[in-house]
């Protein structure tokens, strides 16, 4: 045997050992409950919760947001998260939250928003909008 | 539908060009057929019907791309790709931008450059010509089997075979418009994306593209040659075009992250994202090749393993394809296209190729001469081969962790419970395995560089060979301690790294400077592993000393586990905020087109708190072009030599937003005050003293507003009002008011941050101003030019006449006699203004066109004129304004919008990385400069 298949056969030793190691790093979606439950990190998705307030006010703090996310199991629990609000967040269709649960919320560290594809649901855009203001309100 | 005769459709480019792209996919094949002919069956009489092939072809692509280009410049929205890229204000100067914006479009960029590549590369190199042909015929074939928008019946359901880019919206979208037959001057196209439209979409993909098709020669070649036979005369013309498609794919890649840096607010130019990492990494992959290639030249070893790597390297460009434009990544990434349908024919593009690549290195590489003694341990082929080996192994790790969609995707297919798996944190994961790639690639070209091919004269050049190499090391340990205390390590595995870096840049200048003595023709290589070196630095420099200087103080870095940090921080309009030594001021807002610049000025203070530095930074938000809402915030950077100041900013939410705008002011609770003019309203906190109407347009202005048009208002009203705060006594004068246009009215109400509140009239204010003509009582009076006459307490003079005169509300006819009287009036209080009422004829018919002055609240009619007397009729009245009392709405709480939302970063070191890139596609361009000369066999 060659002294360079050697090598290559060391490193892809080293190759398959640190995917194995890396796969240690990789985190899976869960629920609410099961967060709750087992307290470690993982990644939650579900939709916004519309009618459950959205708390944002960067005058007091532009680094704190939450909102309430309805996971895949159908429970409604609050997200917090140390950042500001996503633009589009609203109009989101799933969100991905990474985190653990702390007492009695979610406490998020990062945050993925899957956004509706941008032209086949949506209606044809029409010649002739109304040109609105972003601040004037039309009565 | 399709018995509608629709108006204005413009049917031909789409006929034309749809069967342009049949002719092009079966031209493809036909080349590809005839070059086999040629090459296989040595029958040269194929040459010329192999090269008519691929000139058809390559028409047929130019003649794609022009007739879709012309439909965009046209504005055809009756076609999906004009309709989804293009609309009635796109700038010219993005039509190229918009032309590749989409998946059909960049499908045809690629292919273009394959078209110009292959014309070229089918003339000048005859002797691989036809063979190369082949693959590259063949994969222009499955690019545009992408384009083809053929429908197979197949069993119940149809199986489509590409996407035409030429097909019309009527037949994607299914909506009631297209039952009216003029549906196309009801319909405007989409327009371009406002992120894409930027000088570098119209920049980076074309040298992208230009790199993917120039990888495609290597690949073509590589394919070819495994059946000639004539491997080591292959290994140059191989060297001379990977050594091209790294330097352009490299620039292609820089220009990428060039402009991530620049555009995106995440802070950053590499974000290990799925489609950065799956274009990384054929990137990373043909280096190696060009790596083993150059050992295959000088030493005959390598030469299967160079083929090896230029075949993967291909095979992972296609893979890249699938993962992007599949739809497979999903929401991982930014980049995804928007999916076209196309997955299966997309995995049979992959499958082929891998297939075909597989194939031909089995069967061709059986036949590769292999030296049979073993490279020896000091020679240098040994070595750089371990550098290959080292870059596959990056491509390798990247594209597992980048792979895991697919993994969750095929493990669902076996078990639809299945829990789709993800990385948690791809920076980090990316980060720490990638840094082990750096440290092992700059130590082995550190030590590699003053080694000599098989090991030649070993024993008299050792001990050089250690003296060289010790020297490196040791200028290298002493640099990674010193220059180690100016960069916040964080771990030790940082120290290696940088000493991984300055080995690599120290050997390497050892051996430009006093082995090769700074011959250009043989700096190539030495000045991109600098380069490389270079850009380690650059990394440390800016990734670990990165500083968030508007993190809050005590928090003091942010890779505390699980412990986001504060970043950001709210600055009010013109109220300085020191930040960790730094003065920040955001001082004004200024809207160009649909860009809005927000100032924010910078002073820098040294130790003693003296102003060392001041400069500008204007990060920037892009509206939508109808401007209901903002569609990008771009990062605003002042650059400096050693560092550059890289700040994001965004406004309030409500001003983001149309839909947050109207959430907010639903939500806002407005107390209604019943009040006449000239009044007072006292608060708990303000006291407001109210003016008098005033009739301009003043209050229209709005600074966060787009500019507005007055004359587009009928009737303006404002009422000019100040608010006094009681405990600081400052003074607040606003005029908030409505507009009237036809039937609408238009609120303009003010806003003053300082104290929460925002004010606006109540529609009811118009009723107050103005009366509704039935109304009105008018009265008759006659008057003959130059006389005045009194009207209650009006004085009335009627000034001039004015032939053929002007009203809004006056549509002028051929034929039309007009005539309008100039009347001055004085109002009783001294305030004076004209009207001007017209009177018309009209064949047999005469009427009258009433004028309205809103200040003093007269309406006059013309009605008549007696040419004998020469004394005219006017009918007369006023608003009634006794009733003046008029209602004011004031909210309080209301979120401020004289605030940004700024996050500002140093970021020492980014020239470094963006000098080591350079230095890198330098260092190969010059390789590949050196080599033109040569022919092959030398």
């Amino acid at each position: 045997m060659k002294k360079i298949h050697i090598a290559a056969l060391i490193m892809l030793a080293i190759a398959i050992g640190l995917l194995i190691m890396s796969s240690q790093q990789l985190s899976s979606f869960s629920t609410f409950q099961q967060a709750q439950d087992s307290g470690a990190r993982v990644k939650v998705s579900g939709q916004l919760s519309k009618t459950d307030p959205i708390i944002y006010d960067p005058e007091k703090d532009p680094n704190y947001f939450s909102f309430y996310l309805t996971d895949e199991s159908g429970e409604t629990r609050r997200v917090a998260i140390k950042q500001g609000k996503q633009r589009d967040f609203e109009r989101s269709e799933s969100i991905v939250v990474t985190g653990k649960w702390n007492s009695d919320y979610f406490e998020a560290t990062e945050m993925l928003l899957k956004c509706p594809s941008k032209y086949k649901n949506e209606e044809l855009a029409l010649r002739n909008q109304v040109k609105v203001s972003a601040v004037s309100s039309q009565q | 539908m399709s018995d509608i005769a629709y108006i204005g459709e413009h049917l031909w480019p789409g006929r034309v060009g749809h069967m342009l792209v049949l002719l092009a996919f079966v031209s493809a094949l036909y080349s590809a057929y005839a070059f086999y002919q040629q090459h296989y069956k040595s029958d040269v009489s194929w040459q010329p019907l192999a090269r008519g092939g691929y000139w058809v072809h390559s028409i047929s692509i130019f003649g794609v791309i022009g007739l879709i280009l012309y439909a965009m410049t046209q504005h055809m929205y009756e076609y999906d790709y004009v309709y989804r890229t293009v609309s009635d204000d796109s700038a010219m100067r993005y039509l190229l931008a918009a032309f590749w914006a989409d998946q059909e479009g960049s499908f045809l960029l690629w292919m273009f450059w394959h078209c110009i590549l292959g014309l070229i590369f089918m003339y000048k190199s005859k002797e691989w010509a036809p063979v190369t042909m082949i693959t590259l015929a063949l994969i222009e074939a499955f690019l545009i089997s992408m384009l083809l928008g053929l429908y197979l019946p197949f069993v119940s359901e149809d199986i489509k075979i590409g996407s035409n880019p030429f097909v019309m919206v009527r037949d994607v979208f299914d909506a009631p418009i297209f039952a009216n037959a003029d549906y196309l001057s009801l319909i405007e196209g989409r327009g371009l994306n406002p992120l894409l439209q930027n000088y570098w979409m119209t920049i980076h993909p074309p040298v992208l593209f230009l790199g993917f098709a120039s990888l495609s020669i290597p690949f073509s070649m590589a394919i070819g040659g495994l059946s000639m036979n004539r491997h080591k005369e292959l290994m140059l013309p191989l060297l001379k075009w990977a050594l091209f498609a790294a330097a352009i794919y490299g620039l292609g890649i820089l220009m990428g992250a060039a402009w991530a840096y620049e555009a995106l607010t995440f802070g950053g130019y590499w974000a290990w994202d799925p489609v950065e990492n799956t274009s990384l990494v054929p990137w990373l992959i043909l280096v190696g090749g060009i790596h083993t290639n150059l050992i295959a030249r000088a030493t005959t070893y390598s030469i299967k393993t160079t083929y090896a790597y230029y075949l993967l390297a291909f095979v992972m460009i296609v893979y890249s394809t699938f993962l992007t434009r599949s739809g497979v990544l999903g929401d991982t990434s930014v980049h995804a296209f928007t999916t076209m349908g196309l997955e299966s024919q997309l995995f049979i593009f992959l499958a082929f190729f891998i297939l075909l690549s597989f194939w031909k290195y089995y069967k061709g590489g059986k036949d590769i001469p292999r030296r049979p003694e073993e490279e020896r341990i000091y020679s240098r082929e040994f070595w750089m081969f371990i550098g290959a080996l080292i870059l596959l192994f990056s491509g390798i790790l990247m594209t597992f962790a980048t792979s895991l969609p697919v993994y969750n995707k095929i493990v669902e297919v076996f078990d639809p419970n299945h829990i789709p798996i993800a990385i948690d944190d791809p920076m980090e994961h990316h980060n720490r395995y990638q840094l082990w790639v750096g440290v092992f690639v700059g130590i082995v070209s550190g030590l590699t560089i003053f080694l000599r091919y098989g090991g030649r004269l070993w024993k008299e050049h050792a001990r050089k060979y250690f003296k060289q190499i010790s020297i490196a090391i040791g200028i290298a340990v002493i640099l990674t301690i010193v220059l180690g205390q100016t960069i916040e390590m964080l771990a030790w595995q940082h120290y290696a790294l940088l000493f991984g870096g300055l080995l690599v840049i120290v050997s390497n200048l050892g051996y430009l400077l006093f082995v090769i003595k700074g011959q250009m023709k043989m700096s190539g290589a030495a000045l991109s592993h600098v380069g490389f070196g270079v850009l380690i630095l650059g990394i440390m420099y800016s990734g670990l000393n990165k500083k968030t200087i508007t993190s809050s103080p005590f928090v003091q870095r942010d890779f505390v586990e699980g412990q986001a940090i504060d970043r950001a921080v709210v600055l009010i309009k013109n109220m300085p905020f020191y930040t960790e030594g730094y003065w920040m001021n955001y001082t004004r807002d200024t809207l160009i087109d649909n860009l809005r610049h927000y100032r924010l000025e910078f002073k820098k203070l040294d130790e003693e708190q003296e102003v060392v530095d001041e400069f500008v930074t204007q990060p920037t938000a892009l509206y939508n072009k109808d401007f209901t809402k903002i569609a990008a915030l771009n990062p605003g950077t002042e650059r400096k030599l050693w560092y550059d100041v890289f700040t994001a900013a965004a406004p309030n939410e409500h001003l983001q937003d149309i839909e947050i705008a109207k959430a907010v002011e639903d939500s806002l609770k407005y107390l209604s005050y019943l009040i006449m003019p000239g009044d007072k309203i006292e608060d708990s906190t303000w006291i407001l003293d109210i003016g008098t109407m005033v009739f301009d347009d003043t209050m229209l202005e709005d600074d966060h507003n787009t500019p507005s048009d007055s004359s587009a208002y009928d009737l303006t009203v404002g009422l000019p009002m100040i608010f006094t705060h009681r405990r600081s006594g400052r003074k607040y004068e606003i005029t908030p008011g409505l507009g009237l246009k036809d039937a609408y009215i238009f609120q303009f109400p003010k806003v003053i941050d300082e104290l929460g509140i925002k004010v606006k009239l109540g529609n009811e204010v118009f009723g107050a101003v103005y009366t509704e003509d039935n109304n009105l009582q008018y009265t008759e009076i006659k008057l003959q030019k130059g006389a005045t006459i009194k009207w209650n307490d009006y004085r009335i003079n009627l000034t001039t006449f004015n032939p053929g005169g002007q009203h809004q509300n006056y549509k002028a006819e051929s034929g039309d006699i007009v005539v309008g009287a100039i009347l001055e009036i004085t109002h009783p209080s001294g305030l004076q203004s004209r009207v001007e009422p017209l009177f018309v004829l009209r064949g047999s018919q005469q009427f009258s066109i009433k004028d309205h002055d809103p200040l003093t609240g007269v309406h006059v009619r013309f009605t008549h004129i007696d040419p004998k007397t020469e004394t005219m009729t006017f009918r007369i009245a006023a608003d009634d304004r006794s009733d003046q009392e008029v209602e004011i709405l004031i909210a309080s709480d209301v979120p401020r919008s004289d605030i940004l939302i700024v996050e500002a970063n140093i970021f020492p070191g980014i020239n470094l990385v963006w000098l080591g890139c350079l230095m890198m596609l330098f260092g190969l361009s010059l390789s590949l400069w050196a080599k033109r000369s040569l022919k092959q066999g030398s």
